[in-house]
């Protein structure tokens, strides 16, 4: 590839020196250095000044629109903002919106090196390194040693925006240019209403191979003329990582449900396990309730109390200030959810993400243990209990119970039941307590009941009598997840 | 029986026994979940009753199914079929959360025919505008249990959200309800 006549080329149609080096098939990194870069190439420093004089006026780059003049603009800006001591982390990353124009701009700088140079320019690879890549490249390093933090995808993400002031009306032109390419384009916008081209969409079908170069030259000029309207740096915000946080919880009421529960606007019962965790974290990690999500093994009834080592649960705690949680915060947040009475939480600690999965696993396969408290219309007998007292496990086939028919799929769905004990309760002669270990899933009121018959085996037609469950513990989730800490 | 009595001391301080709990005016299974309507129907002749009981849940899904008063338990009951005659409701199905393909009821919709001892038959009716989701195969060989609260279900039927008022309202309240054919 002859670089000098690239080169040569690139500098008379209004490119930067960047942008140049951009098209030469450089590395990432031969842009912390860009002068002696296009040296490496062959290109002489001198050369590129080589058409200023017959070119006054490109002022503005035609490929980037001098979109690299803003480095030390977004250093200074990032640097002094308040937001940075918000975050109390030791990463980040840096994302970038820009223009579609400067992807128009890379395609007919494009075309006309495919017009210019038919053998050395791909009409379905890109020629350069992108804009994006090359600005991450300059500023990650800078960044890097400015903020004396670490560049990495967990890190907190610097987001920096960039508009153009007259972009719309110029995208209404690629209908006329490319319209088989905006049908599919126009069915997503209906969908999403957004914008008329999103920039990836551009960069996946605005590509020489679907562009008829004619039809293209009646709305857009190849090469591409000096920008008429100028980039500017519209704002940096910040965004912090998402960290998650996995603990057990324990609910002692009978009155409490796990998440809000609100129907038709109107909150049936007041405060939840979810909103009780919540309100002891969000502080600490500097995040709204909102942007926490809950994720629980599994669920227990509002009236159902969970004690024992407790549920495992994750939080998911996005745009959060910190990365890590010390013991003793810790400790503050279970003792500040204990005073609630109703709910208490242990373990309480950080996990990584691909930790998830043993949440989700817990859901379906593991063993749940509970007790229940049931009635029946006479006295209990030794035979009763006796018959309930299985050591050996046995399937039952249980239809999807009637008080979850409405948002559930109707279905006969197979669960185990790993044993049964059957206990008396002195002086209380109707009742009996099972202690019941079952695959999760199962759900264990209709066990006992039987549900008109729609829970088969159950508890009563194994004594083929009438029993009653008036109320339910969950004692163990079968689940080591998250690990142990023992604090006291 | 005394082997057989729960160790109640297992449980951390401040936490009670789950057999602390007030047993003492607990509503059974029905009661729990089910408000009772009737749909109120006598024989062409006026002479006979053929009550029918909903039971309504407040999630829209109803099990419809004979009112303890219907003259068919006085005769004896020796069949049931889902057959009736155009159609087998038993041949129902539905699919996914949202229930496709159930058959659609109206109230006078036929669910089922029962036979009587002395051969007559009674249709029994969806009652309410509704989906078919379930029909109760344990029924057949068990006749007895049709008279059982609950387990005597004929059909599960879902109403539609907007269409629960009015289905209520062309029902008769369990307080407001006299059998027919009672005089």
């Amino acid at each position: 590839m002859d670089f000098i006549l690239i080169s040569d080329f690139l500098d008379e149609i209004g490119c930067c020196r960047i942008c140049t080096l951009r098209f030469l098939k450089p590395n990432i990194d031969d842009f912390l250095d860009v002068e002696n870069s296009l040296k490496s190439k062959g290109i002489p420093i001198n050369q590129q000044c080589k058409h200023e004089t017959k070119r006054p006026k490109t002022n503005t780059c035609v490929a980037c629109f001098n979109v690299f003049n803003f480095i030390d603009e977004i250093i200074m800006k990032v640097k002094s903002s308040e937001w940075l001591k918000h975050y109390e982390v030791k990463r980040f990353v840096t994302s970038y919106s820009l223009p579609v124009s400067l992807d128009l701009a890379q395609l007919q700088i494009w075309l006309a090196l495919i017009e210019k140079f038919p053998n050395m320019f791909d009409s379905e690879r890109p020629p350069d390194i992108s804009i994006k890549d090359v600005m991450k490249n300059i500023l990650n390093t800078k960044l890097s040693d400015d903020l004396h933090k670490e560049f990495h995808p967990d890190g907190m993400m610097i987001n920096i925006f960039f508009v153009i002031d007259n972009e719309p009306e110029m995208m209404t032109k690629l209908e006329s240019v490319a319209p088989e390419l905006m049908v599919e384009r126009n069915k997503q916008r209906k969908k999403f209403r957004t914008e008329i081209v999103s920039r990836n969409y551009f960069e996946k079908f605005f590509i020489p191979k679907n562009i008829k170069l004619e039809k293209f030259r009646q709305e857009f000029s190849v090469p591409p003329q000096e920008p008429s309207s100028a980039l500017q740096l519209e704002k940096i915000t910040f965004t912090g990582p998402t960290v998650f946080v996995a603990g057990r919880y324990n609910k002692f009421s009978r009155a409490l449900s796990q998440s809000p529960w609100i129907l038709n606007g109107k909150r049936i019962t007041e405060g939840s396990v979810q909103e009780v965790i919540v309100d002891a974290i969000a502080s600490y990690f500097k995040v709204s309730e909102s942007s926490m999500t809950f994720m629980s093994s599994g669920r227990e009834d509002v009236d159902v109390r969970c004690l024992g080592r407790g549920r495992p649960f994750v939080l998911e705690i996005m745009n959060s200030a910190k990365t890590f949680l010390d013991p003793s915060s810790a400790v503050q947040m279970e003792e500040k959810v204990r005073k609630s009475n109703v709910v208490a939480i242990r373990d309480l600690q950080m996990i990584p993400r691909d930790d998830l999965r043993h949440i989700k696993s817990g859901e379906e396969d593991k063993k749940k243990i509970y007790r229940a408290l049931c009635t029946v219309d006479s006295d209990v007998t030794v035979e009763i209990l006796e018959r309930l007292n299985i050591e050996k496990e046995f399937e039952i086939q249980q239809w999807t119970p009637l008080r979850v028919l409405h948002r559930r799929t109707l279905m006969q769905r197979p669960r185990m039941i790993y044993g049964v004990k059957a206990f008396a309760v002195k002086d209380k002669p109707n009742l009996i307590v099972l202690d019941i270990v079952s695959q999760a899933g199962t759900y264990i009121k209709e066990l006992v009941h039987g549900e008109f018959g729609r829970t088969t085996p159950s508890i009563s037609s194994l004594i083929d009598m009438e029993i009653d469950i008036v109320a339910l513990d969950v004692m163990d989730i079968d689940l080591n997840f998250p690990k142990s800490l023992n604090r006291t | 029986m005394e082997k057989f009595y729960l160790n109640e001391n297992e449980y951390p301080e401040g936490v009670s026994s789950i057999t602390k709990f007030d047993t003492g005016e607990y509503p059974s299974v029905v009661d729990r979940y089910f408000t009772r309507f009737y749909h109120k129907k006598t024989s062409e002749d006026g002479n006979e009753n053929e009550d029918h009981l909903i039971l309504y849940h407040s999630n829209r899904v109803c099990l419809i199914g004979l009112a303890q008063s219907h003259i068919a338990f006085k005769k004896g009951i020796v069949g049931i079929t889902y057959n009736i005659g155009n159609c087998d409701r038993s041949l129902n199905q539905v699919k996914g959360k949202h229930k496709k393909g159930g058959m659609n009821l109206q109230p006078l919709t036929t669910l089922a025919i029962i036979t009587c001892k002395d051969g007559s038959e009674y249709k029994v009716l969806s009652c309410v505008t509704g989906k078919l989701i379930e029909t109760n195969d344990r029924l057949k060989g068990n006749l007895n249990k049709l008279s059982i609260e609950g387990s005597g279900y004929v059909a599960i039927v879902l109403i539609k959200p907007e269409n629960c008022e009015k289905a209520k309202s062309s029902l008769v309240s369990e307080k407001d309800y006299i059998p027919s054919c009672s005089f």
